[in-house]
């Protein structure tokens, strides 16, 4: 209290340094800090690397980025949701919404009804993962593999049916560049955007966050659990649907193991941004960003020469700092 | 009471049962049916799919020559432990012969010598080798592939020039073995500069996804692509997004890399071609079971061709491909005994 006043008492010049401490204060009390930092840290290794702070290196990365990004929040809300909630239906959500798609399961040319039946089955998958967890009490990294192994032999069945590049407007829509920006890239942080929202700025998003804080208080407090899984897995399941929508457009091709990278990122990208694994804070950016630093540390391994042990070994490395971090600065240390 | 007359039927039925198929291996030994089992790894991709359907078509074809032929298909879902059982299985129902694509190179050792000392031979192919020598092994020549790969790439653009190289599946003795023979052949050509190696985890994704990061730190121009599997299509996709040309590649036999190629030549004449590790080695495996059981000598290790298409082959016999399928070869039994099990 004294210490304020005495700034506020102060100079002109010292109360414009204080606003700055604050704002690097509020900065760095976010739980994205880290992550961004890193971002940073890592163009500019590319940058010294390559001879030249390129902006479409780091446009590219985040096209990339905002892919395992959506993988990524879909992952955080669940994992937000509650301690030891875990999507592991993801790759094969994101596979069979992919095959939807390109192997034109209604009719080749119907790219509205291929993106609202691929919806629909993620927001089902998310369903029935909440059924089996809530209803029958199976634990969620049961279900969800469970759920996962059934999609993926309805995948292997539509595998078969001959299929083609999605093409046409919405193919051109998310490689086209606006701004500098691809329309990929747009397109993920829009959806991104309506999820902080969604999230951060509605009773739903409010009770999310109560139950993954304390279970047994959000219930005291009114919140019906049940339907707010629901709604958190129902919400997982489109964003993979919508994953799967968005790379089989504009990687132009479908393959049985397109989602298989998606799983380990979207807990990396989650962990990085900051993101609490054991529940109750989330954030969207920060997720965003940790997916990020993921592809940009790669990018830069690899610009590095580095063989693929050592590669491997740095991104450990990377999560596993970041998890140690969090954990050093959380207020419930165990 | 009447569970009881149940169950003696049960037992009943059991032993007309086991007493059929008795008699059946015998009449079959008679007739000279040759029940071929085939043990396959996976049915899970495009590739498998293609030696499914290519061993299928050639028993279609020795059938219809007059030879009898029946194939007992089984699948490990990708689990070694699972194939060891269904070899040993195999073994037990006393096929005539056993086609082994192996999930691992040393575990089915102990199967094959059941098997083999049960008199029935086994060959193994398609996934790749297994350490015993008691197995005959119809197999690619990954020594020689580098050679042939590189030459094809150099016809077309020349001894000089810009390259990326996208490996495979890191630490997969197979992916080392292919970029062994890359490197053997590229040393010839020290006027290609390799400036950015990734690897792809034989998944067009990931493939797409690391050139895609790198495309903008690489130079304006780039010749050549070097890549193993599965990473044409998604490295040619990302130079595609990125509004630049695609360079010169070999693409493989997938649908997608295929109708790729045949596109791109008709945009701009961009010439390529297709190779790839053959599915239709299934149908060869077949034919040459069937040789072995006529009496035919086959050697105990052969050498399956890496066959290599052009675009106009490729646009005269495969232009209505699917994305989603594969292009697999046919060889007849005659082909096969001539320039498989004949040659020296």
């Amino acid at each position: 209290m004294t210490r304020k006043a005495q700034f506020a008492v102060g100079s002109v010049t010292l109360m414009s340094t204080n606003v700055g401490v604050k704002i690097w204060r509020n900065l760095l009390r976010k739980s994205w800090a880290g992550a961004l930092a890193g971002v940073v840290l890592l163009w500019v290794i590319a940058g010294l690397v390559t001879g030249e702070l390129s902006w479409s290196f780091l446009i590219a990365n985040a096209t990339i980025a905002g892919l395992f990004a959506l993988a990524g929040t879909a992952q955080m809300a669940v994992l937000a949701s509650g301690s030891g909630n875990i999507d592991l239906s993801l790759p094969y959500v994101v596979t069979f919404s992919a095959y939807v798609m390109s192997a034109g399961v209604l009719g080749q040319d119907n790219v509205a009804g291929s993106v609202l039946l691929s919806v629909l089955v993620g927001a089902l998958t998310g369903a029935v993962n909440v059924a089996l967890i809530v209803r029958l009490r199976i634990p969620a990294i049961v279900a969800t593999l469970a759920s996962g192994y059934i999609l993926y032999s309805l995948t292997v069945s539509i595998q078969n049916w001959p299929s083609k590049p999605v093409g046409g407007m919405f193919e051109a829509m998310l490689r086209a560049r606006f701004a500098g920006l691809t329309g990929v890239l747009i397109v993920a942080a829009l959806i991104l955007a309506v999820v902080g929202v969604l999230l951060s700025r509605t009773v739903f998003g409010l009770q999310f966050h109560a139950m993954g804080q304390n279970a047994e208080v959000a219930r005291l407090a009114g919140v019906r659990r049940g339907w707010v899984l629901l709604g958190t897995f129902v919400l997982a399941g489109v964003l993979e649907a919508l994953l799967g929508v968005l790379l089989a457009t504009y990687q132009g091709g479908v393959s049985a193991d397109l989602g298989r990278a998606y799983l380990l990122g979207s807990v990396a990208a989650v962990v990085i941004g900051g993101t609490r694994p054991t529940g109750g804070v989330t954030s969207v950016f920060g997720t965003a960003v940790g997916a990020l630093v993921l592809t940009l540390a790669q990018s830069d391994l690899i610009l590095l020469n580095f063989g693929i042990g050592t590669q491997y070994v740095i991104q450990g490395l990377i999560v596993l700092s970041t998890v140690c971090l969090v954990a050093a600065r959380s207020p419930d240390r165990r | 009471m009447r569970k009881n007359t149940l169950s003696r039927r049960a037992v009943l039925a059991a032993g007309l049962l086991i007493g059929g198929v008795m008699a059946c291996g015998q009449a079959s030994a008679n007739d000279k049916t040759f029940v071929i089992g085939v043990a396959m790894p996976f049915q899970t991709n495009s590739w498998q799919k293609g030696f499914f359907a290519s061993a299928k078509y050639a028993a279609e074809q020795l059938n219809a020559s007059g030879k009898k032929v029946e194939l007992k298909i089984v699948d490990a879902g990708g689990d070694a432990q699972t194939q060891i059982q269904q070899i040993n299985n195999l073994t037990l129902q006393g096929v005539d012969f056993i086609i082994i694509e192996p999930l691992s190179d040393t575990a089915l050792n102990g199967a094959v010598d059941n098997a083999v000392a049960a008199g029935i031979p086994v060959l193994a192919t398609g996934t790749g080798g297994i350490t015993n020598p008691k197995a005959i092994e119809l197999q690619n020549d990954f020594k020689t592939l580098g050679d042939k790969y590189v030459k094809l790439i150099t016809d077309r653009v020349g001894t000089k020039g810009t390259a990326i190289m996208i490996r495979g599946l890191a630490g997969n003795a197979a992916e080392q073995t292919i970029q062994d023979s890359y490197t053997r052949a590229l040393a010839k050509y020290p006027d290609i500069k390799v400036v950015s190696t990734v690897y792809g985890d034989w998944n067009q994704s990931v493939a797409q996804q690391h050139v895609t990061t790198i495309l903008p730190t690489l130079p304006p121009k780039v010749d050549i692509i070097f890549s193993q599997g599965e990473a044409a299509f998604g490295a040619a996709q990302a130079f595609l997004a990125a509004g630049r040309e695609v360079p010169m590649q070999v693409y493989g036999f997938s649908g997608t890399d295929v109708n790729l190629l045949i596109k791109l030549n008709e945009k701009s004449g961009y010439d390529s071609v297709a190779m790839n590790t053959d599915p239709g080695v299934g149908g060869m495996a077949v034919n040459v079971a069937v040789a072995k059981l006529s009496g035919e000598p086959v050697p105990m290790t052969m050498e399956a061709p890496v066959p290599v298409l052009s675009v106009a082959q490729l646009k005269a016999d495969h232009g209505n491909l699917a994305d989603s399928d594969i292009l697999w070869l046919k060889y007849s039994y005659d082909w096969t005994l001539k320039n498989i099990i004949g040659k020296k």
